[in-house]
């Protein structure tokens, strides 16, 4: 049977597919306390209510164009518990605009424990795609890895366009984040707690 | 479709799975890939089929019971509109319509759940009181390498439709699953939430609670 | 409290007077407490009409009357939930910033609406400038019950007058301290 480019598509598609499938049960990361959290692009809040965004077929989201005026940031927060670490941050996305590049930061916020006080933020990591056009997949990895979420709250930002400039629409999508942690007093939490 | 192709692929899945596993079936009607919210010529949505023989499902009949099984629960507030400017209702707290009127009709959610856990059942609880339009929430994993770029592909893990209308409407239904595994290393996975099938109802169609039931402890 | 429908139901928790105060440090005091967290961001509004902005982690209710937002928290089975702390900034001469904590809970197998209860709530004071709101549970803490129940914290960025004052109120983020 010839194989023409189309059908070449289908086969990897379902040959990663299968991979995914049959990988499915083999992944034992929480074993060693690690911890993966994976939130759709879509899931994203966006930071202004002007933010015009829209969601692909895999529920990424990308910034439809017209959006007016504000930022073009979606956020993604995340669960971390106290002294959990941080080792990375995974981002997935399509990124086939000449004209913009989607780009992330990973953030903490912190405020005092219990008073007042403005948050402070303290960006830990950040990645963008590129201008080969296509998927892109991004790693980012924290300068400081333990959490201490009594105090700080950590998200990620994806930006589409600087504030108040033109989106890329369709072009520019991000698909998927996902949150790689550890617990690091797992055997203990696991095998000795009452 | 390519009959020899997917048969070859299919044959892949299964054998590179555990042999107990249902072969995994496309959804290529543009009807129906447009009525879950894809584009109506997406490529990349599969569906996991129902297996009610499967003998590792827990007994579902003590309902009104607490359970021992983990879960993961969404509510209104926890979905977004397929369009961030749509407009949407989820004043009482938990319940998620579109107004009357509206035509957009489409939500999700993310699900967050933990590595290797095996999904059990996905319940829906809401409103139903239109005469011709239904509600359903169907969870879907979309699944990259794990590691690097790639297309993603989405397979229908569940899906829960609203019946017909029982006194004022209200219901619960659930959908029983065939063995799937959760993999958040590789997957994201979502409930996407079809309130109707043409413009909105309002109230009439009202989301409570969708819950997704796994084993372990949580 | 942004409920829409007159006719629904509303239970309210008889909340016992709170405990002394306690002893509390980033750290759980030697208690094995922990945190969650949702910052400003994360809070949808109640209805689509719902305007706003701001830099993460914060977010102000820019204009219009539509002045509520929810969160839901996802805390583990049993958790003991103790305090609820609302970081906000508070520059309103005309309107304070009310925090609702809930619980919508619905039995299995049950068809029947959800049960809202109101667990606690407070308000910003009038004294301007950053603020936190603590709801003490501390004395009698809300036991989570995951497999029925969704918990929840919605605010009210405009009260009493319920006209948005922009950047005068913002919301920073919402804590929870519980008991795992």
């Amino acid at each position: 049977m010839r194989c023409n480019e189309p059908c070449k598509m289908t086969k990897a598609l379902l040959l990663a597919a299968g991979f995914v499938l049959a990988s499915a049960q083999a992944n034992a990361g929480v074993l060693y306390g690690t911890d993966y959290d994976s939130y759709n692009g879509r899931s994203g809040r966006p930071s202004d209510s002007l933010l015009s965004l829209g969601r692909d077929g895999n529920f990424g989201a990308y910034c439809q164009s017209g959006a007016s005026s504000g930022r073009r940031t979606v956020v993604y927060p995340f669960d971390i518990p106290d002294q959990f670490e941080v080792f990375s941050v995974r981002v997935w996305g399509i990124d086939d605009s000449a004209s913009n590049n989607l780009s992330y930061e990973l953030v903490k916020s912190c405020q005092p424990f219990l008073s007042g006080g403005g948050p402070v933020r303290t960006v830990l990591a950040t990645a963008a795609s590129s201008g080969t056009p296509g998927n892109f997949s991004q790693l980012l990895i924290p300068a400081e890895q333990v959490a201490t979420s009594s105090t700080c709250a950590y998200f990620l930002e994806a930006r589409f366009a600087p504030d108040n400039s033109a989106c890329a629409g369709f072009d520019l999508r991000s698909v998927r984040v996902r949150l790689l942690s550890n617990n690091p007093d797992v055997i203990f939490r696991n095998g000795f707690a009452p | 479709m390519n009959f020899p192709l997917i048969t070859f692929a299919v044959g892949m899945l299964v054998s590179s799975h555990a042999s107990a596993d249902p072969a995994w079936i496309q959804v290529s009607n543009p009807a129906e890939l447009a009525a879950m919210g894809f584009p109506a010529t997406a490529v990349n949505v599969w569906r996991l089929p129902n297996d009610s023989t499967d003998p590792g499902l827990p007994d579902r009949a003590p309902l009104g019971s607490t359970p021992t099984n983990a879960s993961y629960a969404m509510t209104g507030e926890d979905f977004v509109t397929i369009s961030s400017l749509s407009d949407y209702n989820s004043a009482a707290y938990g319940h998620l319509y579109c107004p009357t009127g509206a035509t957009s009709r489409i939500a999700s959610a993310s699900v967050n759940v933990p590595t290797d856990r095996r999904l059990f059942f996905l319940d829906m609880w809401g409103r139903d009181a239109s005469a011709t339009q239904d509600m359903s929430a169907t969870l879907y994993a979309t699944c990259q390498p794990a590691d690097g770029a790639g297309t993603p592909n989405n397979f229908v893990l569940a899906e829960v439709t609203s019946p017909a209308i029982v006194g004022d409407g209200d219901f619960f239904e659930f959908d029983t699953v065939s063995e799937t595994y959760f993999d958040p290393q590789r997957c994201g996975y979502s409930v996407n939430l079809v309130l109707g099938s043409g413009t909105c109802v309002g109230s009439d169609l009202t989301l409570y609670k969708v819950r997704v039931v796994i084993g372990g402890n949580l | 409290m942004g409920f829409d429908d007159p006719a629904q139901l509303v239970m309210v928790r008889d909340l016992p007077f709170p405990a002394d105060s306690d002893t509390r440090a980033p750290d759980g005091a030697g208690l094995g407490d922990e945190w969650q967290t949702r910052i400003g961001t994360a809070f949808q509004g109640r209805t689509g009409a719902f305007n706003f902005g701001g830099q993460a982690p914060s977010i102000a209710c820019t204009s219009g009357t539509e002045r509520f937002a929810t969160a839901t928290f996802d805390l583990p089975a049993g958790a003991a939930i103790k305090y609820v702390d609302m970081f906000a900034y508070d520059n309103s001469s005309s309107e304070e910033m009310l925090v609702f904590l809930l619980s919508v809970c619905q039995g299995t197998g049950g068809a029947d609406p959800p049960v809202s209860t109101i667990l606690a709530n407070s308000t910003t004071s009038g004294t301007p400038g950053d603020t936190v709101v603590t709801l003490n549970l501390s004395s009698a803490p809300v036991i989570v019950d995951r497999y029925t129940c969704r918990y929840m914290v919605r605010v009210n960025m405009a009260s009493p007058g319920g006209t948005c004052v922009g950047g005068s109120i913002f919301l920073d983020k919402v804590r929870m301290q519980y008991t795992p």
